[in-house]
């Protein structure tokens, strides 16, 4: 029998063992193909041809692409350790019956080879046949310009193949090489010297705590210098957190043991007893899996609350699909208005509402008591308005079902709105002046301002982002003495299907009349724009943390798994002594629950105090999106917990006696 | 009524699908009264390990009856048989099983905790079981720290702790030199008669045996014979050699 052959029984027989190791390493390289496979493909290579948003796609994949790389190296290595570290009797055995340190490490390298050329093959297969629907699903989220046609690329395969050949290869050796057998009594020992009481150091526990505490109250307090102070709270918090899994909660769970009250009741005794060790030896992985779930929830929550909170601002500034607005009412050619009716209908786009207002133009000309903000990138222009009269108003207030209004002569009531970079909380701009003067085409008016909304019901542009509405009386009398020149006609549109309605709007801009004074606005070209980006940033964010977020949970599968063969024994002397199968499952439930759920809790909490801060700086509340991605996260991992639990028990289970 | 009366019991292994069927206990009846230390003797593959699974409610009989304090414990569910055992037996084993992340006494206060008895009855209980077992000064140490004697006098104080019907121990010396255990013997032996524990042990080691009220000999899964401590130990032993040899198999070359 040689050496290839005992790898390969040992294979088979420890089965349970390896089919983590080997599905998670399966999943990782099926992503890395199917990424690679896209990046690849002859249509994404020529950029050209997939218009912007498929060279995004393209080159945030390759940062994927890399980030996967990394994240295995880490992964792989700390897989084969602790998967070698459980097997220390093993190589004892081996070296009793003779065999030297290179073929153990030989015989160890060709397990891995196994082991590793299987999962590539498979990663790869599975990779190929999932790729046709990733394709398929880029080309529907990002509406891509040109369709992505299905082709397996030789060189993303070659690619892949080599990448984890080499990678998984050369880690096996580098891991092995740690192998040593001069002590083959302790090697026999295995696992069972390890078993030192763990120690903390008292300064390190409080300073878990402290930096801990530094880092959130930094956070909550930056408001919008979260970016200078960033760096210092991570450093803290990342630090905290490590003390925090390697020191606080060893502290802790020794300091409820020496309860006796506690340790003396039911099986309590040995739930804590095993976790205060089995929390020191998973430290580094849960501080691990605690860091990467905060950086996933909050880059999740952040994109897709960003993404929210977008489309509300692009839809409040925007009630109209399609606008046009004409200066000097009646003094130019409106045709374009008729053609663009033609182009919709032509492109099977009905109009839903058509509408026409009259506009005139003003200018603050009182002091203004503006409502300061915390966020200094705030830069709103409470100078220029629009001014309507209160009946149009509430003609497409009721269109567009917002509350109507009525005014007094000599009231004003005003919508206001704010563009800003990121979708930052819009606040109500003018609501603690008493008084408004407007300068209408040289005479200055004086309003009692009755009441402002954030949001009107007319496109908002550049230079005027306030409407100020007046009663139908005060706006005869200023339309009456404003000349045609200075008076503009707002006709808006909204059409069914705006959102697939890219080549029309496209096709509008192209034959706009070359005269300055028609303007034309639209909506949905940016926002199908900045919906696309997000999305596919939500979609290949969704894959990795996907990815992220399995291989921890293997990580820590892994490690329970490797545990279990080393807890064997003791299972079966509890059963002996007349523990019943009741308690042994409550003992589990509660270990794999802490070391499951206790880098959920941190994960959370970290990212909490993130979106605070973000929320600070965006100036937008964003719990709710959190707390979806949050619950969704939490869901995963309960079913994580569900399916690692289920396992083990029946692991324990089939213990003999 | 006697602590453990087991009768006629029959233990076949095997024998589904081709499989060879092994008659390891053969009609094989039992019983032990209060307070006696009874030792089980027998050639390898005799069925000793057999018999003691299934007085300990670990394994099933075939067929045959046992009874233990007059419960049939064989009538229990999971749940209940895990109880039952927990509360009326007491287990030493050749390779200790204590468990490495406790302390000694905490492995030896683990059939209390497990009936969650409060802190100082349990404390009591486990300052008397050390100052008998004379382990006083290691009560703190991890069982890696300690020698495989003292490990066994730990279990020995966990299978006694929470004052079972019955101790049942497989080859308590088996992994022991001489000196370590005749500790162990005579811990057994003071826990005898001085806390009236009853005990049942299966070993190979005549000297362990010797310190046995009465030795019942197994063959082939059958009674073979029966013989009773009459005067000093010496004598008990020299008793035990002979009737080894009767025996036969490897006891031979003992003698
Ligand atoms: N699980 C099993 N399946 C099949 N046969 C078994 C099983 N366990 C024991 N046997 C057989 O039953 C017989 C009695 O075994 P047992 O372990 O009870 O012997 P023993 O007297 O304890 O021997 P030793 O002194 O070597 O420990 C042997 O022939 C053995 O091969
Ligand atoms: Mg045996």
């Amino acid at each position: 029998m040689t050496l290839r052959d005992i790898a390969y029984k040992n294979i088979k027989g420890n089965f349970n063992r390896y089919v983590m190791y080997y599905l998670s390493n399966t999943l990782v390289v099926m992503v890395f193909f199917i990424f690679a496979n896209f990046i690849f493909n002859p249509v994404v290579s020529k950029v050209g041809t997939l218009g912007t948003k498929g060279v995004l796609a393209a080159n945030t994949m390759i940062l994927c692409e890399v980030l996967i790389l990394v994240f295995t190296v880490l992964f792989t290595f700390y897989s084969i350790s602790t998967f070698l570290k459980s097997r220390e009797k093993e190589f004892g055995l081996l070296s009793m019956f003779g065999l030297t340190k290179g073929q153990i490490r030989r015989y160890v390298i060709y397990e891995n080879l196994i082991v590793s050329t299987v999962s590539v093959i498979t990663g790869l297969l599975l990779g190929i046949l999932f790729s046709k629907l990733f394709f398929m699903a880029i080309t529907v989220i990002m509406y891509l310009d040109a369709e992505v046609p299905f082709t397996i690329s030789l060189k993303a395969v070659v690619i892949t193949i080599l990448s984890f050949i080499a990678l998984f290869q050369g880690l096996s050796i580098l891991v092995t090489l740690r192998i040593k057998n001069n002590n083959i009594a302790e090697l026999l020992k295995g696992a069972r010297v390890a078993q030192e009481p763990p120690k903390f150091s008292i300064p390190k526990t409080i300073m878990a705590i402290v930096f801990i505490a530094i880092g959130y109250t930094i956070a909550v307090i930056s408001g919008a210098f979260i970016i200078l102070t960033m760096f210092p709270i991570l450093l803290f918090t990342v630090t905290g957190t490590y003390f925090l899994f390697t020191q606080f909660s060893v502290f802790i769970t020794t300091r409820i043991k020496n309860n006796k009250r506690v340790l003396y009741k039911g099986t309590n005794i040995i739930t804590l007893s095993q976790i205060v060790h089995r929390l020191k030896d998973n430290a580094k992985v849960l501080f691990i899996v605690s860091i990467l779930g905060a950086v996933t929830l909050t880059a999740s929550a952040t994109v897709y609350s960003t993404q929210q909170s977008i489309k509300y601002k692009i839809l409040l500034g925007n009630p109209h699909d399609i606008s046009f607005m004409e200066i000097g009412e009646g003094l130019n050619d409106m045709s374009i208005l008729e053609e663009a009716e033609e182009i919709l209908r032509k492109n099977g786009h009905m109009l839903r509402n058509k509408n026409q207002v009259l506009l005139l133009r003003a200018k603050n000309q009182g002091e203004l008591n503006i409502k300061s903000s915390k966020n200094p990138y705030r830069n709103p222009n409470t100078e220029d308005f629009y001014i309507m009269s209160v009946s149009d108003y509430n003609n497409l207030a009721e269109q567009f079902k917002k509350a109507n209004i009525t005014l007094a002569q000599g009231e004003v009531y005003i919508n206001s709105y704010e563009f800003s970079v990121m979708g930052s909380k819009s606040e109500k701009l003018f609501i603690n002046n008493e008084y408004i003067t407007l300068g209408i085409n040289g005479e200055t008016y004086k309003f009692k301002l009755s009441g402002e909304s954030i949001g009107g019901v007319i496109d908002v542009d550049r230079y005027r982002t306030n409407v100020a509405i007046i009663n139908d009386k005060d706006f005869e009398i200023l339309v009456a003495n404003t000349p045609k020149e200075e008076q503009i006609m707002y006709y808006g549109y909204n059409i069914e299907d705006w959102e697939r309605s890219t080549a029309a709007v496209d096709e509008i801009a192209s034959i706009l009349p070359d005269n300055y004074n028609i303007k034309f606005n639209e909506k949905i070209r940016t926002y199908v724009d900045i919906m696309q980006t997000m999305s596919l940033f939500l979609f290949i964010g969704t894959f990795v943390s996907i990815l992220f977020f399995i291989a921890t949970g293997s990580i820590i599968y892994f490690k329970m798994f490797n545990e279990i063969r080393n807890d064997r024994w003791e299972f079966i002397s509890l059963k002996k002594i007349g523990m019943a199968y009741d308690e042994m499952k409550q003992i589990v439930s509660k270990q794999s629950f802490i070391v499951f759920f206790m880098p959920f809790v941190v994960a959370f909490t970290h990212s909490t105090f993130a979106i605070i801060a973000l929320g600070n700086l965006l100036g937008d509340n964003i719990t709710l999106y959190f707390l979806t991605v949050a619950a969704i996260y939490l869901l995963f991992q309960t079913l994580y917990y569900v399916f690692a639990k289920t396992m083990y028990l029946k692991q324990i289970k089939s213990f003999e006696i | 009524m006697s602590v453990l009366k087991a009768e006629n019991i029959t233990k076949i292994y095997g024998g589904k699908k081709g499989a060879m069927k092994v008659k390891a206990l053969d009609n094989f009846s039992i019983t032990i009264e209060n307070r006696e230390f009874v030792g089980v003797m027998g050639p390898s593959g005799s069925g000793k390990t057999t018999l003691l699974n299934i007085l300990a409610t670990i394994d099933t009989p075939s067929s045959g009856e046992l009874y233990i304090n007059g419960i049939n414990p064989m009538k229990l569910d999971e749940k209940h048989t895990a109880l039952f055992r927990r509360r009326n037996l007491g287990f030493i084993f050749q390779d200790y099983n204590l468990l490495d992340t406790l302390s000694l006494k905490e492995n030896i206060i683990l059939p209390l905790a497990l009936e969650k008895v409060d802190p100082k009855t349990i404390e009591d209980k486990v300052k008397d079981m050390a100052e008998i077992l004379n382990i006083n000064d290691i009560l703190n140490k991890k069982p890696y720290e300690v020698s495989g004697g003292q490990q066994q006098r730990a279990a020995i104080a966990r299978a006694l702790i929470h004052n079972p019907s019955i101790i049942l121990a497989d080859e308590p010396t088996g992994n022991l030199d001489s000196k370590a255990s005749q500790e162990v013997m005579e811990s057994l032996k003071s826990l005898n008669e001085e806390r009236n524990a009853t005990i049942m042990m299966v070993t190979h080691d005549p000297f362990a045996a010797s310190f046995c009220h009465r030795i019942v000999m197994i063959k082939d899964g059958k009674f073979f014979l029966e013989i009773v401590k009459g005067g000093s130990r010496h004598a008990f032993f020299k008793d035990i050699l002979d009737s080894l040899s009767l025996l036969g198999g490897n006891y031979n070359d003992i003698a």
